[in-house]
């Protein structure tokens, strides 16, 4: 049992301080280091009120969409046998420059630990995204793309809300 | 890109350590025909976070230059990212930019000999003012002259753009022109980087499955933006850091140049953070003689924000080799606001309204 106040009630008064007392103190210069010490002890706040409850997220988002689009590529390759006429959904990009759907990657089962399995599973996703494995499919293509805002705008959640907010995007 | 007062103290002591100010009073007296040269002050100035950029005072006896001069020297600093000129290659073409009527310091001289100050250089005059981009966007007394100063950096550009290749002066300039080359090595960059980016690489397939027609290419300064022009009150008095020019597409500048990036906070105005786009348009379309086509300028922008992620990256990579600085440890970060932007630039139907 730690004593309190908590280390990060410490880390967030800690910077009013040396937000509200000592910066009107220094000279211009030293305010502008004083700042970027402000901004990067907000971000360690920040990520550590969040901690890995949006990794989690992330890892159980993406899971449920690798799950889906697994279900899709197998149907669309069933129906190619069946009836290739019928495999046209509107392609987001124009054909000619994107080539055939390429087929998902494979998940990785070398990495090791929660960290490591969440990070394959984003550089898989990432890699499908490179390759245009979802552009056949609007709804997987939807799906993705709704992925990406979440992460995003989480990350800045976690690094620049005010960006967020700028951007008329709720950053709390 | 720039630079913190870490850094600049950092190198500042290291070039201090370095400079013979004896070596580089000969050297400024023979290029200018000088019987003597004397240096009364060499100091950093603010700016630049992989050039050094010095304040030199010095009295020239007789020569070209006779009398008090307040110059400018450039010099490298102690890190810097590998895709920039070097400070010969740059000297040659703030001459191009100056021969051609653009707004640039007068560049004099450049030395090649790292045996003066410990590093390759060049000398140009100083010119009034500031280039702080924050400060420019964010003062409301400038407010009033701003669209006329984003119109003349329209035209500005249009002026950078009549140099063209071939040019025996610039056969060092790299084409940049090629999109599908550029999208190859930053492919590469996040092959090699630590953390995946996906938003990154759905913005770099839609980059590669919408690259324009290729035109002819012109001088490209690739980092024109507020924050590397100087004004004085409201007077445009230079454009500078001239580092990163190629032979390159006529509208990657515009893209870079209205890139959220380079807003300073003023998302609202989307020329450089400074105007509306129409008064930047309307100045570089009356000196270029053609209409840009928002089609391709937005391809551009998209491609300003993905190149900007990927330097930003690369100046965290920086920190992570050892380099101490609050400044570069922290620009990784901006990548995301990059990212955002491409979603907004290219899904704005799919933003989350109440995210």
């Amino acid at each position: 049992m730690r004593d309190l106040p908590t280390g990060a009630a410490l880390l967030a008064l800690a910077r009013e301080v040396l937000v509200e007392d000592v910066l009107p103190l220094l000279p211009e210069e030293a305010r502008i280091k004083t700042r970027l010490i402000a901004t990067c002890m907000a971000i360690a706040e920040r990520e550590a009120a969040i901690g890995e409850v949006a990794a989690e997220e992330f890892r159980d988002d993406l899971l449920a969409f690798y799950a889906d689009a697994e279900a899709s590529f197998r149907v669309l390759r069933a129906q190619r046998q069946e009836n290739p006429v019928r495999l046209r959904p509107q392609p987001p990009v124009p054909e000619a420059q994107t080539g055939a759907a390429e087929p998902l990657s494979q998940p990785d089962s070398a990495s090791r630990g929660d960290g490591g399995k969440r990070a394959a599973l984003m550089r898989r996703f990432a890699l499908d995204l490179r390759k245009g494995s979802f552009e056949k499919s609007e709804s997987l293509d939807r799906a993705a793309r709704a992925i990406l805002w979440r992460l995003t705008i989480a990350k800045l959640r976690e690094g620049n809300p005010g960006f967020l907010a700028a951007n008329g995007i709720n950053g709390s | 890109m720039g630079a913190t007062a870490s850094q600049r103290s950092e190198a500042s002591v290291a070039t201090a350590a370095t400079t013979g100010t004896a070596a580089l009073a000969s050297f400024l007296a023979q290029a200018s025909g000088a019987r003597a040269v004397e240096i009364a002050a060499l100091d950093l100035l603010e700016g630049g976070a992989i050039r050094e950029n010095w304040g030199l005072h010095a009295c020239f006896s007789g020569g070209a230059l006779a009398g008090p001069q307040r110059l400018v020297l450039r010099t490298d600093a102690l890190t810097g990212i590998a895709s920039s000129l070097s400070r010969t290659e740059e000297f040659a073409v703030l001459k191009a930019a100056f021969d051609a009527g653009v707004t640039v310091p007068e560049p004099l001289f450049a030395c090649a000999d790292a045996g003066i100050i410990g590093r390759a250089f060049f000398v140009m005059r100083h010119v009034r003012g500031s280039a702080i981009g924050r400060r420019i966007a964010r003062n409301p007394e400038l407010d009033p002259a701003l669209p006329g100063i984003a119109e003349r950096l329209g035209r500005e550009l249009a002026r950078i753009q009549t140099i063209r290749p071939p040019c025996a002066d610039l056969a060092f300039l790299p084409r940049v022109d090629m999109v599908a080359e550029q999208i190859a090595g930053f492919r590469d960059y996040l092959d090699r980087h630590p953390v995946p980016r996906p938003a990154l690489e759905w913005g770099l397939r839609w980059l590669e499955a919408n690259a324009p027609a290729p035109v002819a290419p012109v001088l490209c300064h690739r980092d024109f933006r507020t924050g590397n022009y100087m004004l004085d009150g409201a007077e445009l008095t230079g454009i500078l850091d001239w580092e990163f020019a190629g032979w390159g597409d006529p509208d990657e500048d515009i893209g870079w140049f209205c890139c959220k990036g380079w807003r300073h906070g003023r998302l609202d105005r989307e020329a450089g953070g400074i105007a509306d786009r129409a008064p930047f348009y309307r100045g570089y379309e009356a000196e270029a003689g053609r209409s840009l086509d928002p089609v391709r300028v937005r391809f551009w922008e998209v491609f300003a924000n993905l190149r900007w992620a990927v330097i930003a990256l690369q100046q965290t990579d920086r920190y992570l080799r050892g380099a101490r600085s609050l400044d570069l440890a922290i620009t990784g970060r901006r990548a995301t606001e990059c990212e955002l932007e491409i979603l907004m630039l290219l899904d704005r139907g799919g933003m989350p309204s109440r995210a």
